[in-house]
């Protein structure tokens, strides 16, 4: 793969996009994790609780001891109480753990429940107006407040560094956040430099195919041009030498001096043949050929085969044999010429070039397609020599790749296909070989010989209507296409009579032409008669029509 | 969550309170009061044989105090203020035993059925853990609650409910 600046562009993007997706995940990690830090429970709330109810257990000690009715021993106890849950909260939970970790090398809460477990009697029994429990419960206590106060003091300090962190880190995060998205924008732009760099090779590259496809079309169809001209340019002097030929073997020549004119005449005819060749070979390539589809009649097709490879057969003493089945129509629609040649090309082929002796042509037809069947001697595939698979192995004719020796062959194919029709091989006896030509050939029913009316009176076309409808005849409309118009009435008097009949003399030239009614010169017409025309009279008429529609009607 | 049963004798008691208009002050956890509500109807008193009385629930859930998952039992929040009537309130002011208060939307209590949680693991809180009425919310079922605002509004040692 040649190498590409705008792949390696394309490969840096790619590069720098899965970078930066995994520094975008740990932004996010980073992100989520100072989230949770943020969502725990800011503990220097827990930590002064502590102290905030010492101090108010000391001032109801205080005033419980100083006789202040407000304050009993109940109260005091309940005081006492609350100081001693305020230690349970070291005790579990995550709050606990952060507050323990405070508390490491300070030591107060250890102190505090101690000092609590011990006292807890004392607090319970107190009396107002007992000095010493009361000093010693003020003293043990009062000493609890400098630690617990470097605790508070500790814990917050903890959480404000804890703060402090997730700032730096929602900081770093955003900031990091900012190059991201800055590297992405730029990644992007770096693509749809890439892209615009493709696209511009790209069309670059369509261009110039588009050229190369433009001249490689037209180096073609100068090359068309120039065979069908050559060949068309080389057969009027060929056409002029095989015309003197012909002279000049008119012209008392010894036996020797004829059998060498005839030599050249041969030569000059297969010349002439392969002019047509090269032209039907150009037709076949551009996809030009056009077909002409015609009613024709079977066994006319294998008597023109038949003459055809007359002369080829006599030169070369093959043995050929022509069968008609019985399951052929006397008529079918095809292109009569191209049929002809694609089997004379064929049967030309397995003599001349592979020089087969024994070749059998049948003929036959199954409701759609005429198939035509080449049986010739053939080698075994295991055997050396020429093999038909060779040739007729291949699905259809291929115009790029063919032996020199087999262009009567591909040309041959080349009409079949373009007639919509397959070329088969078939080995079914032993040293012999089929090749089945199969072409869409539909039977045609020609219809009966007819009668047209020409007439400017619908009344009078009724009348020579009724008339054709008494006789064995059939009033012609244009859609027959095959049957042939024995006769036409002509209604005249309607001052285009000449024109009219100019007209249908050379449309219908054997026709009988009558006219119907008086007319001004008789002559031109082969009858003359008027209505009401009774259909013996035309009968009587038609039997001296010159198209023999009784042949035809059988 | 068990399926709520009328707390009839919750009702009973709290009638035979007000029209008795004596409180039974010595042993009384919980006072829950409605200064909207006039006269003696504005403030009920439960003690621990009051709160007992009434349709308890059950959470199971962990906290930022506590180390992993416990069980606690207690009558619902509601249960507790509706005894009062909410004339037109719509928060009340949780209050604990040093005088720490949440202001918290009656809806809120409502939606996620905050109890008064009274025992712990089958043993009944008291003044030196928690207790004995620690407002408790179902954490670990609404992921929501996870956040550390929630975690201020579990007022442990409440004594009174205030409504406005």
């Amino acid at each position: 793969m040649p190498f590409s600046i705008s792949r390696l562009l394309l490969f840096l993007a790619m590069g720098g996009l899965i970078s930066l997706s995994f520094l975008a995940i740990q932004v996010l990690e980073r992100d989520v994790q100072a989230y949770r830090t943020s969502n725990e429970e800011a503990i220097h709330w827990s930590a002064a609780q502590v102290e905030v109810e010492l101090t108010r257990f000391l001032l109801a000690l205080n005033r419980y001891h100083s006789g202040d009715e407000e304050v009993d021993n109940t109260e005091v106890n309940r005081r006492f109480d609350l100081l001693w849950s305020r230690t349970g909260l070291f005790r579990s939970g995550s709050i606990g753990e952060r507050l323990r970790r405070s508390d490491e090398g300070l030591g107060a809460i250890p102190l505090t429940i101690a000092t609590l477990q011990q006292n807890e009697e004392a607090v319970l029994n107190l009396q107002r107006g007992d000095d010493p429990t009361y000093n010693l419960l003020m003293r043990e206590f009062s000493d609890l407040q400098n630690p617990l106060r470097r605790l508070s003091v500790k814990v917050l300090d903890r959480e404000q560094d804890r703060y402090a962190q997730v700032r730096r880190t929602l900081l770093d995060s955003s900031r990091m956040t900012f190059w991201v998205w800055a590297a992405t924008l730029l990644i992007a732009a770096l693509l749809v430099g890439v892209m615009f760099l493709e696209a511009r090779r790209y069309t670059r590259t369509i261009r110039e195919t588009a050229k190369l496809a433009d001249q490689a079309q037209a180096a073609n169809r100068a090359k068309s041009r120039f065979l069908t001209m050559m060949s068309h340019e080389l057969r009027t002097p060929m056409n002029g030498v095989m015309g003197l030929m012909a002279l000049a073997k008119q012209s008392g020549l010894s036996e020797k001096q004829l059998r060498l004119i005839e030599q050249a005449e041969r030569s000059g005819t297969q010349m002439v043949g392969l002019l047509g060749d090269i032209l039907d070979f150009s037709d076949l390539q551009n996809e030009k050929l056009a077909l002409d589809v015609v009613p024709f009649q079977p066994k006319q097709l294998a008597d023109a085969v038949s003459s055809v490879l007359s002369g080829l057969t006599a030169r070369t003493a093959v043995k050929l044999e022509i069968n008609c089945c019985r399951s052929l129509p006397a008529w079918v629609e095809g292109d009569f010429a191209r049929l002809r040649q694609t089997i004379v090309h064929f049967c030309a082929y397995f003599t001349d070039t592979v020089g087969t002796r024994d070749v059998r042509l049948i003929f036959a037809h199954d409701d759609r397609d005429l198939v035509i069947e080449i049986d010739l001697e053939a080698k075994e595939a295991d055997q050396p020599g020429w093999q038909p698979e060779a040739i007729f192995g291949r699905a259809g004719a291929d115009y790029g790749e063919f032996a020199s020796d087999a262009v009567g062959p591909t040309i041959a194919r080349g009409f079949v296909d373009s007639m919509g029709g397959s070329v088969r091989l078939r080995r079914e006896n032993v040293g012999r070989a089929s090749l089945v030509i199969r072409v869409p050939a539909p039977e045609v029913l020609p219809e009966q010989d007819c009668i047209r009316v020409e007439t400017h009176s619908d009344t009078t076309a009724l009348l020579l209507n009724a008339a054709i409808d008494g006789t064995r005849w059939r009033v012609w409309t244009p859609a027959m296409q095959f049957s042939r118009v024995a006769a036409v009435l002509l209604e005249v008097g309607g001052g285009q009579e000449k024109q009219a009949l100019l007209r249908l003399r050379a449309e219908h030239p054997s026709a009988l032409i009558v006219a119907i009614g008086m007319t001004e010169d008789p002559a031109s017409f082969d009858a003359c008669e008027s209505v009401p025309l009774p259909s013996v009279t035309l009968n009587a008429l038609m039997d001296k029509c010159p198209i023999d529609s009784k042949a035809a009607a059988s | 969550m068990a399926v709520r049963r009328r707390p009839v004798l919750g009702w009973l008691i709290a009638s035979l309170v007000l029209l008795s208009g004596v409180a039974v002050a010595e042993d009384h956890l919980l006072v829950v009061r409605n200064p909207a509500v006039g006269g003696d109807r504005g403030e009920i008193r439960f003690n621990r044989a009051d709160l007992e009385a009434m349709e308890w629930r059950t959470i199971e859930t962990g906290n930022q105090f506590i180390s992993g998952k416990s069980v606690f039992r207690g009558p619902l929040v509601m249960d507790a203020v509706s005894l009062i009537g909410h004339a037109g309130a719509t928060k009340v002011r949780l209050i604990a035993a040093n005088e720490y208060f949440s202001e918290i939307e009656i809806a809120e209590i409502q939606r996620y059925g905050a109890i008064l949680a009274m025992e712990m693991n089958g043993d009944a809180l008291s003044l030196r853990d928690f207790g004995p009425i620690w407002v408790m919310y179902p954490i670990d079922d609404h992921s929501e609650l996870r956040d550390s605002v929630f975690n201020n509004r579990l007022i442990w040692q409440l004594e009174a409910i205030e409504l406005f």
